[in-house]
């Protein structure tokens, strides 16, 4: 039976990295198992990725309902619908806020509104979301209240009378929070008659039952045996099973309008699933999908390589693991010289590939190499053929070449009006060129640019971070292919060219470019026992060298008898460790030069 | 400090005793070395000593037989020992220079060092006595004059038929390591000091025929250390001692206190090496020394041509850096430069095992 939609709310939560925002999830979810009367306990939004805790960042969104009984004796159904936090993943935040009617801007008692909260304010008011600010954290010695309620006044423009005041460790203000919530989020609106529209905002994939679907119901009904259409591709699936994530998955019978929940439909792969697809009834399909629907592509390519080549299989194996739950993740097979054999593959941004990276380490133990972002070129060939290529290793001879064309993006950046020089002046070094510039606001500056997405994957948001002290949000989307000046920077160890660090660059940054390699080669690359020479170049043109000296002494003094077993454990370690180094023309490279290679800003910057 | 007639340390003696006898009982053959040493057997009695002697040459004379010492721990009575068959004698001194006997933070002094220094020159003129002098070199704040100065003196005192010459090595947790502020030297500074010491040592005419150790002629080189270095078998008896009987190698895992507490030959741990890691160690010692590795005793051991297992790694070396290596026909052997690469040259090799 669908819940009346009058006592559902749909929110996010909010908030700058350490604000509390994963206690106060741990704190709903504590209050939807208290209600919870049987069945384990699992949990459900803790149960993150490792890399995620790290970061401080969410990179899936998930779900918790949370039945409430208000201060009314009313029983409402408020849905948390948790987003991740990157550029790299913000089609995926736009699908998951889209499914919420409000959202909870979170602030830390004791630190104040910062760059974050700002932006992340900015972008729930892009999809006018209600924002209900939230002061946490009132347990703190250190926490000002007043300061913060100003600043939420002055400095977000938002009414400090709406907030509430929460420690999300202790528990104190939840409850009212929760009043807060049913009072100021409106609730979700649809047309229970008309054919069913649910939004797709994520999915999972488990071992036992294939492919789980997340999605809100905007209009209609979706139950079990239902026969629904995936709108983009038009394919039907018959489902097995709804529910909503109350503990781990529970069952219902059916959901309707503004409910959150998943759904079971035998679905194999979670690459037949699309992030902002409608679903649809199969019987009496809508005519017009949800809006905002993407086909998220790939726009950044490395190849991984096992540092050890007897890992390939493995390697392998775990691309295919990884792939089951990120459908974003595309590869295929490649092979360098200086590598062996490897995969191509393709990620929806720099933290994308760094997530990526860090699992394959951690979860199935392998020491891998990536070589160079790229994005994808077209390069028009004399005899008119156009090629598409992302890999510095398929680049053609430049006597071949008629011309070349890079992707561009629409930059849209939203700053205090503060840094809007400073911004200007990155986004010129990053070949920008500005479409617009408005005032929302006094305070705040709408920033059009048009830039090269080369330019903007690899550091610029870091960059943009920094230039303006972590307020400006920032968000793209690509816009078409721009004529452009194309070289292929080649990596030269001890004169032998290392495939795998060659790069495709803008003429102009070449040189900066190599010298910048070289540099950060020279700093990875331990000394060892020959001379090392590094060199940057374009066709037979060195362009930026560096010397790596020998090292003169690597020598244990004493060495007898009684020394034998722990010399040659010592010796084993060393071998061990030479495992993440791979040999290129008779010099170790570590595998950590190679990641270095991937960092184009100085780290001091 | 355990004085030497410390029931400890005669639950020690006593048991050592037995295993000697007995390993000696199992065996017809005189044994081609003794050696008497690892931390400080100098603070053993006499007595104690004398009957180890006596026990292991009840089978006939080795070749050599040493004993270490320390030089505050060396008394007139050790001269004793000579009549019992000893044969060589090494006496770590470390440094001749008061400064740098401080930073090494040894209980050795400068007076004891230069009075061990007079009762071999003594003992010498007396008995048939092949000595040996350990020097460490590299001490933070050491000059290259100073060390060169150092060896000058030591070997113009006493010129003695033997000298170990030691770049410090900082063992981790050790007092030394934790002195953080000492100016330690950097690689570079240590190869271009140690190439002037061995420079000297050569222009006085001790030849370097191991890494660390300097030979007055070929016949003065330690015979004992020599089958270390030529990864042959060896017996050794005692707390932390090590044996080696190809493939086994025999590791004793007690300390001071605790090997006399326990019965005879239990406290031994017995590890069979692999022929890779036999084929490790061997290369580990035997690049060692000046000679380096025989290519037909390495066939015949391990079955498997030298030339031919090597191939790829020493054309590497050939290639960046051909003087490191002395590639020959019956031998493959470090140069001095090689030498001061040699971990980086072994583990090269290893790599390829």
């Amino acid at each position: 039976m669908a819940k009346d939609s009058r006592f559902i709310r749909n929110f996010c939560i909010i908030a700058h990295i350490d604000h509390g925002k994963s206690t106060l999830a741990d704190r709903f979810i504590d209050k939807a198992k208290l209600v919870q009367s049987r069945g384990p306990v699992k949990q459900q939004m803790l149960d993150n990725m490792d890399i995620e805790r790290e970061r401080g960042i969410t990179i899936k969104s998930q779900a918790v309902t949370i039945p409430y009984v208000c201060s009314d004796g009313q029983e409402y159904i408020l849905n948390l619908v948790d987003t991740p936090g990157h550029v790299d993943f913000s089609y995926e935040v736009s699908r998951a806020i889209n499914s919420c009617e409000g959202a909870l801007l979170l602030i830390d008692a004791s630190q104040g509104v910062e760059a974050q909260t700002m932006a992340n304010m900015y972008m729930a008011m892009e999809f006018d979301l209600e924002i209900i600010p939230v002061i946490n954290k009132i347990d703190l010695p250190s926490a000002d209240i007043d300061a913060c309620l100003h600043q939420i006044d002055n400095d977000l423009g938002l009414d400090s009378s709406m907030a509430a005041l929460v420690s999300a460790k202790t528990g104190e203000g939840v409850d009212a929070l929760f009043e807060a919530i049913v009072q100021h989020v409106p609730p979700p609106t649809g047309d229970k008659n008309a054919p069913l529209r649910a939004l797709i905002f994520d999915s999972h994939y488990d071992a036992y039952r294939g492919v789980v679907v997340h999605f809100r119901v905007f209009d209609g009904e979706i139950k079990e045996g239902q026969e629904i259409t995936l709108f983009s591709t038009s394919v039907n699936h018959t489902v097995e099973e709804v529910g909503i994530f109350k503990m781990g998955l529970t069952k219902a019978n059916s959901l309707g309008v503004g409910e959150v929940g998943y759904l079971i439909a035998g679905i194999k792969t979670i690459s037949d699933i699309r992030v902002g697809d409608t679903i649809t009834s199969a019987n009496n399909p809508t005519k017009t999908p949800l809006p905002g629907f993407k086909e998220v592509k790939p726009v950044v390519f490395s190849s991984i390589y096992p540092v050890d080549s007897n890992d390939y299989e493995q390697l392998q194996e775990a691309l295919d693991r990884l792939k089951l739950n990120d459908a974003s993740l595309i590869y295929e097979k490649d092979s360098s010289a200086a590598l062996g054999f490897g995969f191509r593959c393709g990620f929806l941004g720099m933290l994308h590939l760094e997530v990526v990276q860090e699992r394959i380490e951690r979860e199935f133990d392998l020491s891998i190499i990536f070589t160079s972002p790229s994005v994808r070129y077209n390069v028009y060939l004399k005899n008119g053929q156009i090629l598409h290529i992302d890999n510095p290793l398929s680049y053609p001879d430049v006597m071949q070449i008629e011309y070349t064309e890079e992707p561009y993006i629409r930059a849209e950046i939203i700053t205090p009006a503060t840094y809007v020089g400073n911004i200007i002046s990155l986004c010129i070094e990053k070949r920008g060129t500005q479409v617009a510039l408005n005032y929302l606001d006094e305070k705040r500056v709408e920033l059009v640019y048009e830039m090269p997405l080369a330019e903007v994957l690899f550091e610029f948001y870091d960059r943009l971070k920094s230039v303006s002290r972590g307020y400006a949000s920032f968000d793209y989307h690509v816009i078409g292919y721009k004529t452009t000046n194309l070289v292929r920077l080649d990596i030269l160890v001890n004169s032998e060219p290392v495939d795998a660090l060659s790069q495709l660059v803008f003429k102009d940054n070449a040189a900066s470019r190599a010298r910048q390699v070289c540099q950060r080669l020279k700093d990875e690359i331990p000394r060892q026992m020959f001379r090392i020479a590094i060199q940057g170049a374009i066709g037979g043109n060195i362009i930026a060298r560096e010397t790596i000296t020998a090292y003169r002494k690597d020598v244990t003094a004493k060495c007898y008898g009684g020394d034998i077993s722990r010399k040659r454990k010592l010796l084993e370690k060393q071998k061990e460790g030479k495992k993440r180094m791979k040999m290129v023309g008779n010099v170790e490279i570590p595998q950590q030069a190679f990641l270095a290679v991937l960092k184009t800003t100085d780290p001091k910057n | 400090m355990i004085k030497s007639d410390s029931p400890l340390i005669k639950r020690y003696e006593e048991k050592l005793l037995k295993e000697v006898e007995f390993v000696v009982k199992q065996r017809k053959a005189p044994f081609e070395t003794l050696y008497i040493g690892g931390g400080n057997p100098s603070l053993a009695s006499i007595e104690f000593l004398t009957k180890i002697i006596t026990t292991v040459t009840q089978l006939g004379d080795p070749k050599e037989v040493t004993i270490e010492a320390n030089s505050e721990s060396l008394k007139e009575e050790h001269s004793l020992l000579f009549e019992k068959g000893v044969t060589r004698l090494s006496v770590g001194l470390q440094s001749l220079n008061r400064e740098h006997l401080k930073t090494l933070g040894r209980k050795v002094n400068l007076e004891s060092n230069y009075r061990a220094i007079a009762l071999t020159n003594k003992w010498r003129s007396t008995y048939n006595l092949e000595v040996n002098f350990d020097l460490i070199t590299s001490i933070p704040n050491q000059t290259i004059d100073e060390a060169l100065g150092e060896v000058n003196e030591l070997i113009s005192l006493a010129k003695p038929h033997h000298i170990s010459l030691y770049n410090l090595t900082i063992e981790e947790g050790s007092e030394l390591a934790k002195q953080r502020n000492l100016p330690f030297k950097g690689d570079q500074e240590e190869a271009t000091l140690l190439y002037a010491l061995w420079e000297k040592l050569d222009s006085l005419g001790y030849h370097q025929y191991e890494v660390s150790n300097f030979a007055l002629s070929n016949a003065f080189q330690s015979l004992h250390n020599s089958r270390y270095w030529r990864l042959e078998d060896y017996l050794g008896l005692g707390s932390s001692a090590v044996s080696l009987l190809s493939p086994v190698i025999i590791t004793d895992e007690s300390d001071l206190t605790t090997f006399g507490k326990s019965d005879p030959f239990s406290t031994y741990h017995k590890e069979e090496l692999t022929p890779t890691e036999l084929m490790e160690s061997h290369l580990m010692m035997g690049l060692r020394r000046d000679q380096g590795i025989d290519k037909r005793e390495w066939t015949r051991r391990y079955n498997i041509d030298f030339n031919a297992q090597f191939t790829t790694p020493i054309k590497t070396i050939k290639n960046f850096n051909p003087n490191l290596i002395k590639d020959g026909e019956a031998y493959f052997s470090l140069t001095r430069e090689g030498f001061m690469v040699l971990d980086s040259i072994v583990l090269l090799l290893c790599q390829n095992l």
